[in-house]
C-alpha cells in the first residue's frame, strides 16, 4: 500500500465518519445500547461526500440556491468567494468515480473499518418490494463520540472538514440523497461523465455563474 | 627660223610682271612649241584633175526630153586651162560640183541631179601621184573610196581593190578622211576662229576651224561668191594658210585665246553685273527680313514676359516635392519605428507568455506539492490517530476482539482480525519520515513559489517594458499624426505639375519659333556681311590676260609682217601686175595689211574688194588667185594647190572689154604656166570659144551629160 493509497484510504475513513457524525440525528435504540446517533441511507453519504470532495460543485449548488433565494445571496457570495480564494477546488478536490446512481464509490470497506474500531454500527434491510434498494442505517457509538470529542475535534486539520460538513448541513442538510442527485444531474459536466471516469472540474461554469449573479469575478 | 620664243615670253612677262606671274604668262602663250609650225616655203605640190566620169540615169519625167536617159559621161582634163563651154543649166556647174564632192565629200549638187548620178569617178593627181575618188551614190548613204591610180569603172575597182587607200560609208567620214588626206598632202592645218554657239540658249563661244572643205573655196570659185574676194573671215584664214607666213599659227591660236577670254570676260561682266544687281536686291531682301525677324523676336520676348513666371512655380514644385519626400521619409521612419516597437512589444509579450506558461506550469506543480503537503500534514495529524485506533470487533461477525487476542496477534505479527501475517508490513506510521517529507515538500514549495514570484516579477518588469514600448509606440503614432497629409500636398504637386506642363506646351512653340528666328537672323546677318564685303569680281584678271594676248599678238603680227614682208610684197606686186593685166588700170597698187586685208589703191584711196566696181570684181578675184599661184610657181612661196575651177566667170561682167581682157589673161596664163597649173573654166560665153587649145564646147541646148 503506497503512501497515496494510504492517505486516500485514511481520508475516506475520516470523511465518511464525519459525514455520519455531523449529519446523524440523536438516536436511542434498546437493541443497540451503545449507539447514540443515527444516519440514514448510503446514497445520502455518497451525495454529501460528493459535495465535500468537489468544492466547485458545492459552489455551484450554493449559487443555485442563491439564485432562488435572494436573502441567501450575500452569505453564499462570501462563502463561494472564500472557497475559491483558498483554492479549494484545487487543493480540496478529490476525484471519485461515478457509479450507477451518480457519484458513487464503494464505501463498504470504510463502513467495515469504522465498525471494526467501534465507531459505528449499521443495519441494512431490504425494502418491502425486495428489489435492489437496500435501506441502510448507520449508528454512531458513544465510544466514537467520546473519542471524537476528546481526541479528534480539536485537531487543526479536522476543522475544515467540520466547517464544511456544517456548511453543507446548513444549506443542504434537509435534502435526501435522491434530491441531491437530481441537483447534481443538472450539471452537464457531471451528466456527461461516463462510467468509471473522473468527474471534471466545473470551475469555469461556477465562475461565470458567480459573475452573472454578483457581477464580480471570482 | 628667227623667232625666239623665249625672248618673246620673257619680254611680255617683263611687261606684265606686276599683274601676272611668269607661269601665267607662259601658260597663256604656250602653244606646245608650235610657234614654228608655219613656213611660207612651198611644198612644190600641185593638184590636177585628170578625168571625171559620171554613170547614172536621168529622172523619168514625161515633159523633159532627157526623161529616163542613161548617163555615162566622161570628161578628161589636162594641165593648163581647160575651157568648158555650154549653155547655162546644161550641167557645167554639176561637173564642177561632182569634182568638189569627190575631193571634199561636201555635196552641193542640186537634189534632183544628185539622184541621176549613180557613180562618179574623179581621177586626180598630186604632183605625179595618181588617185581616184570614187563615189557610189546609188544607195541612200554615200559609199566612197580613195584609191591609188586611175580607175573609172566598178569592174576596175574590183581589179584594183588592193589600191584602195580608204573606203567610207558615210559622207562625214569621207569628209574627215579627205580632209586629213589633203591636209597631209599640202601641209595645211586648221586655222581657227571663234563663233557663237548656234544654240541660242547656250552662252558659249565655240572654236571653229578651217577644213579642207574651207580651203577648197580657194580652188572652186563659184559664181555666187563673185562679189567677195574671200569668203568672209574664213576667207582670210584661207588666205593666211595659202600664204603660210611664219607665226600665222601662233597668232591664230592666241587670237582664239583672246577671243575666248574676251567672251569669258564679257560673260563674267554681265554675270557680275547681274550678280551685283542680285546682291543688291538680296541685300534689301535680307535687310527687310532681318527687320521682320527682329520685331518677331521682340514680340515673342514680350509675349514670354507676359506669360506666367514659372520660376516661383518651379520653386514651389521643388519645395513641395521636397516636403512630400521628407514627409514620406518621416512616414517611412515611423513605419520602421512602429515595426520595431511592435517587434519589441511582441517579444515582451512572448516572453511574458512564456513566463506565464512557466508560472502556470510551476503553479500546477506547486498546487500538487501543496496538496501533497497538506495531505501529508493531515495524515500525520489525523491519519496516525485513525490508524492507531484499536480494532474492537469484527465488522463481519460483530464479535469483540479481545485485548489478549490483539496482543497475541501483535506478537505473532498477525492481523488481529483476519490473522494474516503482517510481519513484512510496517503498520506503524513513522511520523518522522512524514515530517521529513513534509519539510522537503515545504522546501520545494518555497523554491517553486520563489521561482514563480521571480517569474511574476519578470513579467511585471516585462509589463513595464511593454508599457513603455507601448507608450513609445503611442508617441510614434503621435509623430505620425504630425506628418502632413501627403495626399493634399500631392494634389498640390499635381496642380503645380499641370501648371508647368500647360505653360510648357504654351511656351514651347514660341520658343521653337524664337530659336528658328535667332538662327535665321544669324544666317541673314552673315549673308548681309558677306554681301557687303563682296567685291564685285573684277575683270582685271581677264583684262590683263587679254592685254597680254593683245600685246603678244601685236608683237607676233609685227614679227610676222617683218618675216612675211618679202612674200607679201611679192604677192602685192604680182597682184598689182595681174589686176592691171586684166584691164583694171585704175588700180595702181595692191596692198596687204597686217590683218591680211587686201587693199586696192584707186585714185589714191585704198579700198577693199567689196568697194571695187561690180564689173571689175571678178578680174580682181582671179588676179588674186592667179597671183597666189604665181607666187608659188615663181618664188616657191605659199601653198596653193595650183588648181582653179572658175564657174561662169563672165556672167555679170559680160562686156566686150572684159571678155577680151579675160581672153588675153587666160591666153597669157596658159602660155606661161600651162605646165604648172590647171584651171577649169566653165562658161556659157561662146565668145570665149576658140581662144584656148583645151576646150570642150557643147552645142547650143546640148546637155553636158
Amino acid at each position: 500500500m503506497d503512501e497515496n493509497e494510504k492517505i486516500r484510504s485514511y481520508k475516506d475513513k475520516l470523511r465518511i465518519f464525519l459525514i455520519l457524525y455531523v449529519f446523524s440525528e440523536p438516536h436511542t435504540d434498546n437493541e443497540l445500547p451503545n449507539v447514540r446517533k443515527i444516519f440514514q441511507s448510503e446514497q445520502r453519504i455518497q451525495k454529501i461526500d460528493f459535495l465535500l470532495r468537489n468544492p466547485d460543485y458545492l459552489c455551484h449548488e450554493l449559487l443555485e440556491k442563491a439564485k432562488s433565494n435572494i436573502s441567501l445571496q450575500p452569505e453564499i457570495k462570501a462563502i463561494v468567494k472564500d472557497i475559491f480564494a483558498s483554492k479549494e477546488p484545487i487543493f480540496k478536490r478529490l476525484e471519485m468515480e461515478r457509479f450507477f446512481f451518480g457519484a458513487y464509490e464503494d464505501i463498504d470497506d470504510v463502513i467495515a473499518f469504522l465498525k471494526g474500531i467501534g465507531f459505528i454500527d449499521f443495519s441494512s434491510k431490504r425494502r418491502a418490494d425486495l428489489k435492489t434498494t437496500i435501506e441502510k442505517k448507520y449508528y454512531i457509538t458513544q465510544y466514537a463520540i467520546d473519542k471524537f470529542e476528546n481526541e479528534i475535534e480539536s485537531l487543526s486539520s479536522i476543522q475544515w472538514y467540520l466547517n464544511r460538513c456544517n456548511l453543507i448541513k446548513k444549506y443542504f442538510g434537509d435534502l435526501s440523497g435522491s434530491q441531491l442527485r437530481i441537483s447534481q444531474y443538472q450539471i452537464d459536466e457531471y451528466k456527461n461523465t461516463s462510467y468509471n471516469e473522473y468527474i471534471g472540474s466545473i470551475n469555469g461554469i461556477v465562475s461565470s455563474e458567480f459573475y452573472n449573479l454578483y457581477s464580480e469575478t471570482l | 627660223m628667227s623667232f625666239d620664243f623665249k625672248k618673246f615670253t620673257n619680254d611680255l612677262y617683263e611687261e606684265y610682271k606686276e599683274s601676272l606671274t611668269k607661269e601665267a604668262v607662259d601658260d597663256l602663250l604656250n602653244l606646245n612649241d608650235e610657234y614654228s609650225k608655219d613656213t611660207p616655203v612651198s611644198t612644190g605640190k600641185r593638184l590636177v584633175i585628170n578625168n571625171v566620169r559620171i554613170i547614172g540615169e536621168k529622172e523619168i519625167s514625161p515633159n523633159q526630153d532627157y526623161s529616163g536617159a542613161k548617163i555615162d559621161f566622161s570628161l578628161p582634163f589636162t594641165s593648163g586651162i581647160n575651157m568648158l563651154i555650154a549653155d547655162n543649166l546644161k550641167g557645167k556647174s554639176s561637173i564642177f560640183k561632182v569634182i568638189k564632192y569627190a575631193l571634199t565629200g561636201s555635196n552641193s549638187l542640186k537634189a534632183n541631179i544628185k539622184k541621176w548620178i549613180h557613180l562618179a569617178f574623179v581621177n586626180f593627181s598630186i604632183s605625179d601621184k595618181k588617185y581616184t575618188a570614187y563615189l557610189d551614190l546609188s544607195k541612200r548613204s554615200l559609199t566612197a573610196y580613195l584609191l591609188n591610180g586611175f580607175i573609172s569603172s566598178v569592174e576596175e575597182l574590183e581589179t584594183y581593190s588592193e589600191e584602195i587607200i580608204f573606203e567610207t560609208n558615210s559622207e562625214t567620214t569621207y569628209q574627215d578622211r579627205m580632209n586629213d588626206f589633203f591636209f597631209n598632202q599640202f601641209t595645211y592645218y586648221s586655222l581657227k576662229w571663234t563663233q557663237k554657239s548656234s544654240q541660242k540658249d547656250k552662252d558659249e563661244l565655240l572654236e571653229a576651224g578651217a577644213s579642207w572643205k574651207t580651203y577648197f573655196k580657194s580652188i572652186l570659185l563659184e559664181s555666187k561668191d563673185s562679189n567677195s574676194l574671200m569668203y568672209g573671215d574664213q576667207g582670210k584664214k584661207v588666205f593666211q594658210m595659202l600664204l603660210g607666213i611664219e607665226l600665222t599659227y601662233p597668232i591664230n591660236r592666241l587670237s582664239i585665246k583672246k577671243d575666248m577670254l574676251n567672251f569669258e570676260k564679257a560673260k563674267e561682266q554681265s554675270y557680275s553685273e547681274r550678280q551685283k544687281k542680285q546682291a543688291e536686291s538680296n541685300l534689301l531682301k535680307h535687310q527687310s527680313r532681318l527687320k521682320e525677324i527682329e520685331s518677331e523676336i521682340k514680340e515673342i520676348q514680350t509675349k514670354n514676359n507676359e506669360k506666367i513666371n514659372l520660376a516661383p512655380i518651379y520653386k514651389e514644385y521643388n519645395s513641395t516635392l521636397e516636403l512630400i519626400n521628407s514627409e514620406n521619409r518621416k512616414a517611412q521612419k515611423i513605419v520602421t519605428d512602429r515595426q520595431n516597437k511592435n517587434k519589441e512589444l511582441n517579444s515582451f509579450k512572448n516572453k511574458q507568455e512564456t513566463n506565464q506558461g512557466e508560472i502556470n506550469r510551476l503553479s500546477k506543480e506547486l498546487e500538487k506539492l501543496i496538496k501533497q503537503r497538506n495531505d501529508l500534514k493531515e495524515y500525520v495529524e489525523i491519519g496516525v490517530l485513525f490508524s492507531n485506533l484499536d480494532i474492537k470487533h469484527c465488522p463481519s461477525c460483530n464479535h469483540d476482539v479481545t485485548e489478549s487476542q490483539k496482543k497475541n496477534r501483535l506478537e505473532e505479527h498477525k492481523c488481529s482480525l483476519c490473522g494474516d501475517s503482517i510481519e513484512d508490513e510496517n503498520h506503524e506510521i513513522d511520523t518522522d519520515v512524514y515530517d521529513e517529507k513534509i519539510a522537503n515538500l515545504e522546501l520545494s514549495i518555497q523554491s517553486f513559489e520563489k521561482e514563480i514570484d521571480s517569474l511574476k516579477v519578470q513579467n511585471k518588469e516585462l509589463q513595464e517594458y511593454y508599457s513603455n514600448s507601448y507608450n513609445e509606440l503611442i508617441g510614434i503614432d503621435k509623430v505620425a499624426d504630425t506628418i502632413k497629409d501627403v495626399s493634399s500636398i500631392s494634389s498640390r504637386l499635381q496642380e503645380l505639375e499641370e501648371i508647368i506642363n500647360s505653360s510648357k506646351t504654351e511656351i514651347t512653340p514660341d520658343d521653337d519659333k524664337k530659336e528658328k528666328l535667332i538662327a535665321e537672323r544669324a544666317v541673314i546677318q552673315f549673308q548681309i556681311i558677306d554681301l557687303l564685303n563682296q567685291k564685285p569680281k573684277t575683270v582685271t584678271d581677264y583684262e590683263t590676260k587679254i592685254q597680254l594676248l593683245n600685246s603678244a599678238i601685236e608683237k607676233l603680227s609685227e614679227e610676222r609682217l617683218s618675216l612675211g614682208a618679202r612674200v607679201i610684197n611679192r604677192l602685192s606686186k604680182l597682184m598689182t601686175d595681174e589686176i592691171q593685166a586684166l584691164g583694171l588700170k585704175s588700180i595702181t597698187e595692191v596692198k596687204i595689211d597686217d590683218n591680211f586685208e587686201v587693199q586696192y589703191k584707186q585714185d589714191n584711196d585704198y579700198i577693199t574688194f567689196e568697194n571695187i566696181a561690180e564689173g571689175e570684181q571678178l578680174r580682181a578675184k582671179i588676179a588674186f588667185y592667179l597671183s597666189l599661184i604665181q607666187l608659188d610657181i615663181e618664188f616657191n612661196f605659199g601653198r596653193h594647190t595650183r588648181l582653179l575651177i572658175i564657174d561662169s566667170p563672165g556672167k555679170e561682167e559680160a562686156d566686150k572689154k572684159y571678155l577680151d581682157g579675160l581672153s588675153q589673161v587666160l591666153n597669157s596664163i596658159d602660155s606661161r604656166y600651162s605646165d604648172y597649173l590647171q584651171i577649169l573654166i566653165g562658161t556659157a560665153e561662146r565668145q570665149l570659144s576658140g581662144i584656148l587649145k583645151n576646150q570642150k564646147e557643147f552645142a547650143i541646148d546640148e546637155y553636158v551629160f
